[in-house]
């Protein structure tokens, strides 16, 4: 009879996560995906020096730049989109001057590419991204604050992922012990996974789930 | 001093067995540092643990609930629909008298003692044909019809009291009344025990999807986890977990059914 109770619970607990997973995992992943703002490497004009047997001259000369906070230790994040998604390289460069809030860059990437000025996230090579069209506040923390800042926000993400993951996971589990109760019948077992994770599908719905 | 050994050596075999099976469950918890595709164990006991092959496999990679669903789908429609089919081929085996019926019931067997292997190109070739390659039901039909379930029927009803149809045939003539009514209820162990290996069976088959199977969303978990590529060691490791569970459930469910079952069909 223990085993069969252990069965009973070992079977109900799985069933609801897989069918939380199958329903809304990508929800869930959605919530992981580091949010960026990207800007396009543009030519733009830099001032440079000419040298002459007269003097040296302040002239202009056009350079292919990107915003000063692209890069990052020599290296920037370059945004590759595709009907499969957005995701991001690691490219590194190699840059010149600074003019303006932009960094002349020597090698590495071309005009037009997309380079990625803001994420709310670390990111890393390969990874999926969501681009949003403007700064938001959450990005303008990550990207521009202090280290405490940055790490306050890390850990308030954090925690707002775990919260919504357990209260998924508190609902399917609710959900799942209420079709138990409803349905003690031992044949009946199998139909009670799908109902519970019914009732815990229409309280995630209504609960107001971002 | 005799009985310490017995015990000793009972102890050492159940360590054997079960040593793969809890390097599994450890190792698909634990922090790899390997690259994809790089199946090895940094040490045999893991030192860290984490969640990541589970996130990964359930929560990045959706692909592979879909295959657990598949998984789900094909055994227990398979299973269903075999021992439909079964029940009444294993009567007809045991209780009716036609001719050439030990020579049919003898090529049943030999069918059943076939290694896969040799009834795939017939079977691919077949399912060609009829346009069912890359479909469940490439994978569904030619299970429903294999013959073990029916042999083991056969077996158990052999075992029947014969009176007790002699009596029911005074009562009716017709084969369904006694089917449903004399038989079914008698068979309920053994059709228990049929259910549970026809289940394992399905649930673990790779070479039908394997072959008969292009698209992933038609694959069951069986064929993914077989796959080489694209998976840390983590992650397979974690598919493995997710796999054996519900056989697990099925067996702790079902195992004095079971016991009865293979019993009564004196195996």
């Amino acid at each position: 009879m223990k085993t069969k109770k252990a069965a009973d619970i070992i079977l109900y607990v799985f069933l609801t996560f897989m069918l939380v997973f199958t329903f809304f995992g990508k929800d869930l992943y959605r919530l992981t995906i580091p949010k960026v703002v990207a800007e396009s490497a543009k030519r733009k004009s830099f001032p440079a020096e000419v040298e002459t047997p007269e003097g040296i001259f302040q002239t202009k000369k056009v350079v292919i730049a990107v915003p000063e906070e692209a890069i990052s230790d020599g290296f920037v994040y370059a945004l590759n989109e595709s009907e499969q998604g957005a995701y991001v390289t690691y490219e590194e460069v190699e840059t010149g001057k600074t003019d303006d809030g932009w960094v002349e860059i020597l090698k590495g990437i071309g005009a037009r590419k997309k380079v990625i000025v803001g994420s709310d996230r670390v990111l890393y090579d390969g990874r999926e991204v969501i681009v949003l069209t403007e700064q938001t506040e959450q990005i303008r923390l990550y990207t521009e604050g202090t280290a405490e800042e940055k790490e306050a926000f890390a850990k308030k993400c954090k925690k707002h992922n775990i919260q919504t993951v357990l209260i998924a996971m508190l609902f399917a589990v609710a959900g799942a012990v209420t079709a138990r109760l409803l349905l003690r019948k031992r044949l009946r077992i199998l139909f009670a996974p799908p109902d519970g994770s019914a009732v815990s599908i229409a309280l995630l719905l209504f609960s107001g789930r971002d | 001093m005799g009985n310490f050994f017995r015990k000793a050596g009972l102890l050492l075999c159940a360590v054997l067995f079960l040593l793969p099976v809890v390097l599994t469950v450890l190792h698909s918890f634990a922090v790899q540092k390997v690259e994809p595709d790089l199946f090895y164990l940094e040490s045999l006991f893991p030192k860290k643990f984490d969640l990541t092959g589970y996130y990964d496999l359930l929560v990045e990679d959706s692909q592979v609930l879909w295959n657990f669903w598949n998984s789900v789908l094909y055994a227990l429609v398979i299973t269903v629909l075999n021992i439909l089919v079964s029940v009444p081929a294993a009567y007809s085996f045991s209780q009716a008298k036609f001719r050439w019926k030990e020579a049919l019931f003898f090529f049943y067997i030999v069918l059943m003692m076939m290694p896969l292997q040799v009834t795939l190109l017939p079977n691919y070739i077949g399912l060609r044909d009829m346009k069912l390659l890359d479909t469940p039901y490439s994978i569904i039909l030619p299970a429903v019809f294999a013959p073990f379930s029916a042999f083991l029927l056969t077996q158990y009803m052999n075992g029947l009291e014969k009176s007790c149809l002699e009596a029911a045939l005074l009562e009716t003539k017709s084969v369904t009344t006694i089917l449903t009514r004399i038989v079914l209820p008698q068979l309920r162990p053994c059709i228990l025990a049929v259910f549970i290996f026809e289940f394992a069976e399905q649930w673990n088959m790779v070479e039908q999807p394997n072959i008969y199977l292009k698209a992933e969303k038609w694959k069951p978990l069986s064929s993914f986890l077989s796959m080489d590529g694209g998976l840390t060691v983590s992650e397979v490791l974690a598919g493995s977990v997710i796999f054996m569970i519900p056989i697990v459930v099925l067996y702790l469910y079902f195992h004095d059914s079971l016991e009865v079952g293979l019993e009564s069909m004196k195996l």
